[in-house]
């Protein structure tokens, strides 16, 4: 219960692992915010969390493309506890893509989601944790931005722009006890890849001895980690949670 | 012994600036015929020309507003009818706009995000349409080390270069068998570069950090760019080679 | 354009491979060199002969760089004969591969001795010579194990791990005297060692491989130019990848 009255905000909750990430927090005690886009079904493990009485946990549509969206999202955050003490940005999956093949008005539309939504998210929320004098701030992203691959240049470019992100903004809040640290995670069970059958992961991992693939409910404990008092001391680093996939 | 870029051909956008003309100049005066691109600096570009121009070399310069695909794709097709061919590129434009990320605006971010980012993907994707028909050139990319290590008042202008950086890699691993190698420089504080005009204390504590005891140059940057650019770097993909003076060592 | 006019060089493990293409491509831009070897007589000789022959400068001296005797006396020689050392190569290195388990202290010593002790020792001797230049170069031989592992050789990563740590820590120690230390980590080289892998292992290799084929030791040899001479000012404390982009 070590993040009992804390409030965390979790964008993009129709995505995976969000559902494992808020099971997480629910149950280490946590008020939860629960982000979804506009348009996506309402997340129907909000009302099978665990929590304990006084806790709240509520789910709101917002669109990240509007930043008055994301000012009224942070806004209504501020109720359970009035802080915000954790914002968790889970990333959006893409689609494959090479440099040649890419659509061009798709690559500016998955960068102003994912990278433009960051910004707008950071940008809100840190006006609040900036005035609190603490925060986390922990991006949760498929971390393939590190070694790039050749025909998922979107989603490289977008997970190498979010670690920029984590690393400047980790270095400008540092004064204000705002911790910025990524969760980079490798094959997961449950994250959809759509560029790989799942039994070609499995192939892929035990090509490099990696007996399987990641759970949802490990990232959610990397999560709770970077949310948890125990991570005080780190900022701007990112947690690989890969099972040695980038070694 | 022969200059290192005899009978090449280099298109270096952001040929006008700091950077991009202490580069577009060491090629040419390792034999490439050049050509200069800007955006507003007309002049600029002209007087990297006029240096060029009595080497002997051919050389041009051509304007165009990178963060518009269709622009990029004619600065390349110039490049290639006016000069013949096209063996290197060197995307070297980029800008800054910073300022703490509860204050940074829309126009900042995208500003920063299209320059730094759009542009050499553009260009890059126009050039190497060019490179496939002959299964050969190079991509060198001028990012920065703060896409890697970070740097505050620039939450825009890291997602920008971390992006890039990251694209370097895909790229680099796409086009490889193709024969076409892409790699990225990452430099720390130039003088004469971006951060013209940072807070002075911090430009004056990163020059004591930095173990070589100095800022870095245009030149030095150069440097690296005419390796990256030559056959000397014939096996080096994905690269990003950093410019630091030793002020980072570690890298991601 | 010859790259390193007026320079003089020492290349250790210089006789073959990697080395032996470093010395000649230094000589070719212009370098005096002097190479240090532990055993091949003949690839010593001919290197030297070749060189003469070609109008090149390039004496051998032949010797062990982990015995602080020999390095004494390829440092103390090449500044009695060319009056000056302005770039070091720090390539002498073997394997002694095995899983560890069944390791011999013996054999992982020798492994430790001759890779990072000879760099440690060689670069500490010509370190004096640099330091009243104010100016030089040395640049170590690590390697893409160093950087990522590889079962069966973990003397070998070690010894090659430990070389980029001291790279950074040496470059970071002796900026202030204009001197930069750097490292080149290759991937797959044509060199003797690769060539006696089985086609089959060595094809699946290469597949990792984003440039799809294995590089030549002149390759690995460009970069240490780039390395060695003013196009490099600015890098130090720096690995560079020479392995066709596969440690990505």
């Amino acid at each position: 219960m070590d993040l009992r009255s804390k409030t965390a905000v979790i964008v993009n909750g129709d995505v995976a692992p969000a559902r494992e990430i808020c099971q997480r927090l629910a149950g280490s005690g946590a008020h939860l915010v629960i982000h979804q886009p506009p348009d996506a079904k309402q997340p129907s493990y909000a009302a099978d969390l665990p929590r304990q009485a006084g806790q709240a946990i509520s789910v709101h549509a917002a669109s990240l493309r509007d930043q008055a969206q994301v000012k009224r999202l942070m806004e209504a955050a501020k109720e359970p506890s009035k802080t915000i003490d954790i914002l968790v940005y889970v990333a959006r999956p893409k689609g494959t893509n090479t440099i040649r093949s890419m659509d061009l008005a798709q690559w500016n539309d998955d960068l102003e989601e994912d990278l433009k939504g960051l910004f707008r998210c950071a940008k809100e929320i840190s006006k609040t944790m900036v005035a609190q004098k603490s925060g986390r701030i922990i991006p949760v992203y498929f971390g393939v931005g590190v070694r790039g691959e050749g025909d998922l240049a979107t989603w490289s470019a977008v997970s190498g722009g979010i670690s920029g992100i984590i690393k400047c903004l980790a270095m400008e809040l540092i004064r204000y006890n705002v911790n910025v640290n990524g969760v980079a995670y490798g094959f997961i069970e449950e994250v959809d890849f759509p560029f790989m059958l799942k039994r070609t992961i499995k192939q892929y991992l035990s090509v490099l001895d990696i007996p399987r693939a990641g759970t949802a409910a490990e990232v959610a404990g990397a999560v709770h980690f970077l949310a948890s008092s125990d991570s005080s001391y780190i900022t701007g680093q990112n947690l690989h949670v890969n099972g040695g996939l980038l070694l | 012994m022969t200059r290192l870029l005899e009978g090449r051909t280099a298109l270096v956008a952001g040929g006008s600036g700091a950077i991009g003309s202490a580069i577009a100049v060491l090629l040419a005066e390792h034999g490439a015929a050049v050509c200069v691109h800007y955006h507003r600096n007309q002049e600029l570009a002209q007087e990297v020309v006029d240096r060029i121009a009595p080497l002997g070399r051919r050389c041009a310069t051509r304007q165009a507003d990178l963060t518009k695909a269709g622009e990029a794709e004619a600065l390349v097709d110039f490049t290639v009818r006016e000069l013949g061919q096209l063996d290197i590129l060197v995307n070297c434009a980029g800008i800054a706009r910073d300022n703490p990320v509860q204050f940074l605006s829309e126009a900042e971010w995208d500003q920063v995000m299209q320059v730094n980012l759009n542009g050499p993907l553009y260009t890059s994707r126009a050039a190497c349409k060019h490179m496939l028909t002959r299964e050969a050139g190079t991509i060198i990319n001028v990012a920065s080390v703060t896409g890697s290590t970070g740097q505050a008042l620039r939450t825009n202008y890291g997602a920008s270069k971390g992006a890039l950086l990251a694209l370097t890699k895909a790229m680099a691993r796409d086009l490889a068998p193709h024969g076409i190698r892409v790699n990225a420089i990452a430099p720390q504080i130039v003088e004469g570069g971006l951060s013209t005009g940072a807070d002075p204390r911090f430009v004056d504590s990163t020059r004591k950090m930095t173990p070589v005891g100095r800022l870095g140059t245009a030149t030095d940057v150069a440097g690296t760019a005419l390796f990256l650019a030559s056959d000397l770097s014939k096996f080096i993909a994905g690269e990003v080679v950093f410019v630091t003076g030793g002020l980072i060592t570690h890298q991601i | 354009m010859k790259l390193l006019g007026g320079k003089v060089a020492i290349v250790t493990g210089g006789s073959r491979g990697i080395g032996r293409a470093v010395a000649r491509a230094f000589a070719e831009h212009g370098a005096r060199v002097v190479v240090s070897y532990a055993s091949a007589d003949e690839a010593a000789a001919s290197l030297v002969e070749e060189a003469r022959r070609d109008g090149l400068e390039v004496s051998a001296l032949k010797g062990s760089v982990a015995e602080v005797a020999h390095v004494k006396q390829l440092v103390a020689e090449t500044r009695a004969k060319h009056g000056r050392i302005d770039v070091l190569v720090n390539n002498a290195g073997i394997t002694r591969d095995g899983f560890l388990m069944m390791m011999k202290e013996a054999d992982w010593d020798a492994v430790l001795d001759v890779n990072l002790k000879g760099t440690s020792l060689c670069s500490k001797e010509v370190l004096k010579a640099m330091v009243s230049q104010r100016s030089g170069r040395i640049i170590n031989m690590t390697s893409v194990t160093g950087v990522v592992g590889q079962a069966g050789q973990t003397s070998y990563a070690a010894s090659k791990g430990g070389i980029i740590g001291f790279t950074k820590a040496l470059a970071r120690e002796v900026a202030r005297f204009g001197i930069n230390v750097n490292a080149i980590a290759p991937g797959f080289i044509e060199t003797d060692m690769v060539k006696a892998m089985p086609s089959e292992v060595l094809g699946e290799s290469v597949k990792q491989v984003p440039l799809q084929r294995i590089g030549r030791a002149e390759e690995v040899a460009d970069a240490a130019l780039f390395l060695a001479s003013a196009m490099s000012s600015y890098t130090t404390g720096h690995v560079l990848h020479v392995d066709g982009g596969q440690a990505m």
